[in-house]
């Protein structure tokens, strides 16, 4: 099928992959980053093979999924699994549906929230930032993370020039 | 001396035997001694003693294998970097157990976890719902396995009393009246909350995707084990409901998680027990 655009590919690699009942659940293994995409994404995700057009991609869904499916949902789909690192290649549209926002998309297509493509992103912490208080002398920040441990302040550390967690007074 | 926690064979010495038990009292729940020298840290504690004359400091040092770790004339801080660093290397390095951040207590066979930082007021809703009848499993790390069970990590409850900055005292759970479980559990709920003074309690539910992202954004080795990380916690919200929202004192709370488990007792009816 021929397209004037690049056809979506889903990216396979350096990624581990979980399904839940209507979600799926991503870890990238490079990035480190988590992601949920909901059933509408999920579903547009599952259908980027690199062969499929967009039009193709929303009359496969509607059917499949048993609910309207427009070419704007599925443009926005690939913007946020394009913006997620999930595709392998750029996503460019002819139009600008995939700049459109989900609060913009479910105004224009009077859509349900569960309806409209979500990919929800975290950073999945590094083994410091999940610990209730750091220890003497762990590097950390005054303003965000946690804090340090009882009987410790973050201060600037005169010897090594780094902001740690030091006995207090 | 030389012990396993949750799988994780960790050494440590002492250059005076009168510092030993302040030691063991600093080790995670659930520590056995190992049968053989063989580990993979080693934690050295000197203990500087008293002063043998004037103007000679004698510091108390703690060495993590080769690296130091603290340098204090107080026995004290050092014993709680100890902890504190043994802690996380455990949660970090434990085998076949996923370690979230987050306090948990039993409710009639299920667990009740709630994930979140320091500060976020675990401790006080642990606190609460064990002075209402629930089993203490933990006020630090919720345990988690392929299966998606609980298991205890039940130290003295750490408490602030008079806020944030203050030192945190340490009481054992039979001090509140409550007690503290002993085998795995399934989870029945989770909650992502944090207090906020005078907030009332409307909670949504989260989607089993964004709750299993809560989860994982206070999972220690996250990074470092993600497939087992998902894998944990694919277990975890397939089956549980994940609610979040901002509370206000935990009386409210605690009330409004008893009529919850106790509405979702009858879904759990003909379901295997761990």
């Amino acid at each position: 099928m021929s397209s004037s655009y690049p056809l979506p590919k889903a990216r396979r690699d350096g990624l581990v992959i979980r399904g839940l009942a209507d979600e799926v659940l991503v870890y990238d293994l490079t990035r480190h980053k988590a992601h949920s995409l909901n059933r509408m994404a999920a579903a547009v995700w599952r259908c980027c093979d690199g062969q499929t057009t967009v039009a193709a991609m929303a009359s496969k869904l509607q059917q499949d999924l048993a609910t309207p499916v427009d070419r704007e949902m599925v443009w926005s789909a690939l913007a946020q699994l394009g913006r997620a690192r999930l595709l392998t290649g750029e996503i460019r549209s002819e139009g600008n549906e995939a700049g459109l926002s989900r609060r913009e998309l479910m105004r224009l297509l009077g859509a349900a929230a569960v309806t409209v493509p979500l990919v929800t992103t975290i950073a999945a912490p590094a083994r410091a930032q999940a610990v209730s208080c750091l220890a003497q002398f762990d590097p950390c920040d005054p303003n965000t993370g946690p804090p340090c441990c009882p009987g410790l302040t973050c201060t600037l550390d005169q010897q090594s020039g780094l902001i740690l967690c030091s006995p207090s007074g | 001396m030389a012990f396993i926690s949750y799988g994780v064979r960790v050494g440590v010495r002492v250059n005076d035997p009168a510092a030993l038990p302040r030691v063991l009292e600093r080790l995670p729940p659930g520590w056995k001694p190992a049968r053989s020298p063989v580990v993979s840290r080693l934690y050295s504690l000197i203990v500087g003693g008293a002063r043998t004359r004037p103007g000679v400091r004698r510091f108390n040092l703690l060495y993590m294998n080769a690296v130091r770790l603290a340098r204090t004339p107080e026995l004290d801080p050092v014993l709680e970097t100890f902890e504190s660093d043994l802690q996380l290397y455990v949660a970090a390095e434990a085998p076949r157990r996923l370690f979230v951040h987050a306090g948990v207590v039993g409710w009639r066979g299920r667990a009740i976890v709630f994930p979140g930082h320091t500060f976020t007021g675990k401790t006080t809703l642990v606190a609460a719902l064990v002075k209402a009848g629930a089993t203490y499993y933990s006020d630090e790390y919720a345990v988690l396995d392929t299966r998606g069970r609980v298991h205890p990590y039940a130290r003295p409850l750490s408490v602030r009393e008079r806020g944030a900055f203050e030192k945190a005292k340490r009481y054992p759970v039979e001090t509140l009246g409550g007690r503290a479980g002993i085998r795995p559990l399934p989870v029945g709920l989770v909650l992502v909350s944090r207090y906020r003074a005078g907030a009332r309690w409307r909670p949504r539910h989260l989607s089993p995707g964004a709750g299993a992202l809560a989860l994982l954004a206070h999972a220690v080795s996250a990074r470092r084990q993600p497939a087992f990380a998902l894998t944990s916690l694919q277990q975890v919200v397939s089956r549980t409901p994940v609610m979040k929202g901002v509370r206000g004192e935990a009386q409210e709370v605690v009330e409004a998680i008893a009529r919850t488990m106790d509405g979702r007792k009858g879904e759990w009816k003909g379901e295997r027990l761990a």
